[in-house]
């Protein structure tokens, strides 16, 4: 149906739509029926750099949020600014996240971090509104999240956990939006993702808009977050489930992320 | 209406004593090969239109149809009073466009769609009956094109899923919509036309054209029924079936909530303008354009991708249509026209009422029901103008030319859209013999029960607002 198959007098572009509409009702008797299960995080492990500075504490603050969000998670603090020193103390402390700020590390360090912790790592940006330090604008680092839905990946699966308990918060309303394919062909991709977060977002009291995108999706990634009003926390898939790119090229898009926005990345 | 123009333009002469002849033949011609243009693809249409509007402006200037005035020169007679004279139906259609572009993509109606599908539990005949239903109110709210193919692509992929065959299901919406685009003033393009000319308040659609609606739609599951009585049968058992459509997830066709909310509210509150809108003394073009600026401005939408989604090209078409209509409204041959509808009826308003209705169920058959409408609109006006009480005329032409496409594969767009959709995406050729059948046999039985209903409301004086006596006063 790409072409019009008769626009006649009628005030609607007919095939466009109907090539969508086709697609959403495919995804919607055909998608697999998830549950989202929420990540269990038991020790967040928080590499705040030196610790008297402006730039630990707003690490600090954020790691709060977090852990509020993830109920039952402990903090535990490290001043270590080096990779394999920061390697040992997630094993050693069992963390289950990572929370650090590209303003505490060098970005060789965080860098080497998205690419080899064996745990999610939530990377801050550089904070350009000089907040730091404000319960508030620590939260407000959570108020908008992007989410990449481009194929059904156990990586992607789990960037689903992440965004729906991160998502989850008393007294404030987070923001989802969700990039994916075009909706002809979200029923082969992504359509039981899809329907998951809706769930998850009405039952937990969340929002979530879906934008449906063509051509290349890492680029589509960074034009999106070019073109939301807050910077985005964007959860991006450690496995390469964007778009069937590398684990690599994740680390670089979201080496380039952290350089260009004040949002975060959070690498899962 | 094509060879009535073409006799009108040969013999308007002896008939007409008040007006000159030569422009009447002139412009009757350039009206009748205008849509000669459009029915054979000589031209595309709004292109056709425009030539059309071109020329008829430069012979009524020409042959003086438009006289100067004081301040007021003919050119400005010949284009801007026309269009602005129907300024109003192009600014509903506009407003109205936008606002349905929003609404239908915001998933709330896809997501009711399979909510209504689940309900039936994948029974053939339920899934026929609901289809049909959810056609009627899709329409009601979203006019036929988004209407149709929602419901078509939503048919299309069910009656897959379950193993069903598609045509029961494809036909009930191609000719379901037709009834839905009775149900209120803004539920089809054609409706918005003759309601906003014919002035006809909003709350009058729930007396005249509603119950019209149901029944027709009604006569039309009902005999598909009976005439597929053979496909309407289920594949799997009940349990298998009522699993299957309970796996569906209806949350797959949500993009935002938070539209789903607002679309909902705006299309409520448009409608509820348009049913004030008299009694506020505001025109309808006015409360679409505030429907359509609120989608635009609550919607998160990008105003440039729902804009780009108003067809202009039809926009274009009708302004051509409508200066030429208006010229050739002018130099009278419209007026004889109406003379003669009101000699061959002997004068009588039911007779003249039930005339047109023969008429323009058969027009609507062959030719889309917007020019079909376009044309007649100055027709009735002309009746007006002639002592007769329009108000029946009005709604007559809203249930015929809107049923009327119900009888042939090219009589209305949703007919198009469906069985388009049934040949590229099922490869099932419904062919015009097959369609004849279906759609004729209905079309059969509702012309019967639409003469009968339209007769009973002249007759005992059913129409709201309508002059006491049968159709009101006669010239």
């Amino acid at each position: 149906m790409t072409d019009q198959p008769h626009r006649g007098y009628e005030p609607f572009e007919l095939g466009e739509n109907m090539d969508e509409d086709m697609g959403l009702f495919e995804a919607a008797t055909h998608a697999p029926r998830l549950v989202i299960e929420p990540p269990r995080v038991g020790v967040v492990l928080v590499a705040g750099g030196e610790p008297d500075s402006a730039a630990a504490e707003t690490c600090r603050g954020l790691a709060r949020v977090v852990g509020a969000r993830l109920a039952g998670a402990s903090l535990v603090e490290t001043g270590e600014q080096t990779a394999a020193p920061l390697l040992s103390e997630i094993a050693q402390t069992g963390a289950d996240l990572v929370v650090t700020s590209a303003e505490v590390l060098p970005e060789d360090v965080w860098a080497d971090l998205l690419a080899t912790a064996p745990v999610p790592v939530l990377l801050s940006g550089r904070d350009r509104q000089r907040r730091r330090g404000r319960p508030a604008a620590a939260a407000s680092r959570l108020d908008t999240i992007l989410l990449p839905l481009f194929a059904d990946t156990p990586a992607v699966r789990r960037g689903l956990a992440w965004t729906a308990s991160l998502a989850t918060a008393a007294g404030r309303r987070t923001d989802v939006h969700v990039i994916t394919s075009p909706a002809v062909r979200i029923a082969a991709d992504v359509g039981g993702l899809l329907a998951a977060i809706q769930r998850e977002a009405t039952a937990r009291g969340f929002h979530v808009d879906t934008v449906f995108q063509s051509g290349s999706q890492l680029r589509e990634i960074l034009g999106a977050t070019a073109a939301l009003r807050r910077p985005p926390l964007v959860i991006l898939p450690r496995d390469g489930g964007v778009g069937g790119a590398a684990a690599s090229d994740m680390v670089r898009l979201a080496i380039e992320l952290l350089r260009g926005m004040a949002g975060g990345v959070l690498v899962v | 209406m094509l060879p009535l123009l073409a006799a009108t333009a040969a013999t308007a002469a002896a008939a007409a004593a008040d007006k000159p002849v030569l422009p009447m033949i002139v412009l009757g011609a350039i009206m009748t090969l205008t849509y000669v243009a459009i029915a054979f693809d000589w031209l595309h249409k709004s292109l056709a239109a425009m030539v059309g509007a071109i020329a008829a402006v430069a012979a009524a200037l020409t042959l003086g149809v438009f006289k100067n005035e004081a301040g007021h020169s003919a050119y400005d007679k010949a284009v801007h009073d026309i269009i602005g004279h129907d300024v109003g139906v192009i600014g509903v259609i506009v407003g109205t466009s936008v606002l349905v572009e929003i609404a239908g993509r915001s998933g709330l109606f896809h997501f009711l769609a399979v909510k209504i599908v689940k309900a039936t539990g994948g029974d053939a005949v339920r899934l026929l009956v609901a289809i049909a239903a959810a056609t009627v109110m899709f329409v009601t709210f979203l006019s036929i094109a988004p209407g149709t193919m929602i419901m078509v692509s939503l048919a299309l992929v069910v009656t897959h899923e379950l193993r069903l065959d598609p045509r029961p299901a494809l036909l009930a919406i191609a000719l379901c919509a037709n009834s839905g685009a009775l149900v209120t003033f803004s539920s089809g393009i054609c409706t918005i036309m003759l309601g906003t000319a014919g002035n006809l308040p909003y709350a009058h659609f729930f007396l005249v054209t509603t119950p019209m609606a149901l029944i027709s739609a009604l006569i039309t599951v009902s005999y598909l029924r009976w005439y597929y009585r053979d496909v309407l049968v289920n594949a799997a058992s009940d349990s298998e079936r009522e699993a299957q459509v309970a796996a569906f997830d209806e949350w797959a066709l949500v993009k935002d909530r938070r539209l789903f909310y607002r679309s909902a509210l705006i299309l409520g509150g448009t409608i509820l303008g348009f049913a004030s809108a008299q009694r506020l003394g505001i025109g309808t073009d006015f409360v679409a354009f505030c429907g359509g600026t609120a989608a635009l401005l609550l919607s998160g939408i990008h105003p440039d991708e729902a804009i780009r989604k108003v067809n202009w090209s039809l926009i274009l078409f009708f302004i051509g249509l409508f200066v030429i209509i208006g010229a050739v409204q002018e130099t009278g041959l419209l007026d004889w026209q109406a003379r003669k509808m009101i000699e061959l009826s002997g004068g009588d308003p039911v007779t003249t009422m039930l005339l047109i209705a023969v008429f323009v169920l058969g027009l609507s058959g062959v030719l889309d029901n917007i020019p079909v409408a376009a044309t007649l609109i100055p027709l009735v006006r002309s009746l007006e103008a002639q002592g007769f009480d329009g108000v029946p005329l009005w709604w007559t032409l809203v249930i015929t030319a809107n049923l009327g496409g119900n009888s042939t594969p090219i009589g209305s767009v949703s007919s198009v859209i469906a069985l388009n959709g049934l040949e590229k995406e099922r490869g099932i050729k419904v062919g015009w013999g097959e369609f004849l059948r279906v759609g004729g046999g209905v079309l059969a039985i509702q012309s019967v029960v639409v003469l009968v209903y339209l007769w009973v409301y002249a007759t005992f004086g059913l129409f709201p607002g309508a002059a006491a006596t049968a159709g009101g006063g006669a010239p």
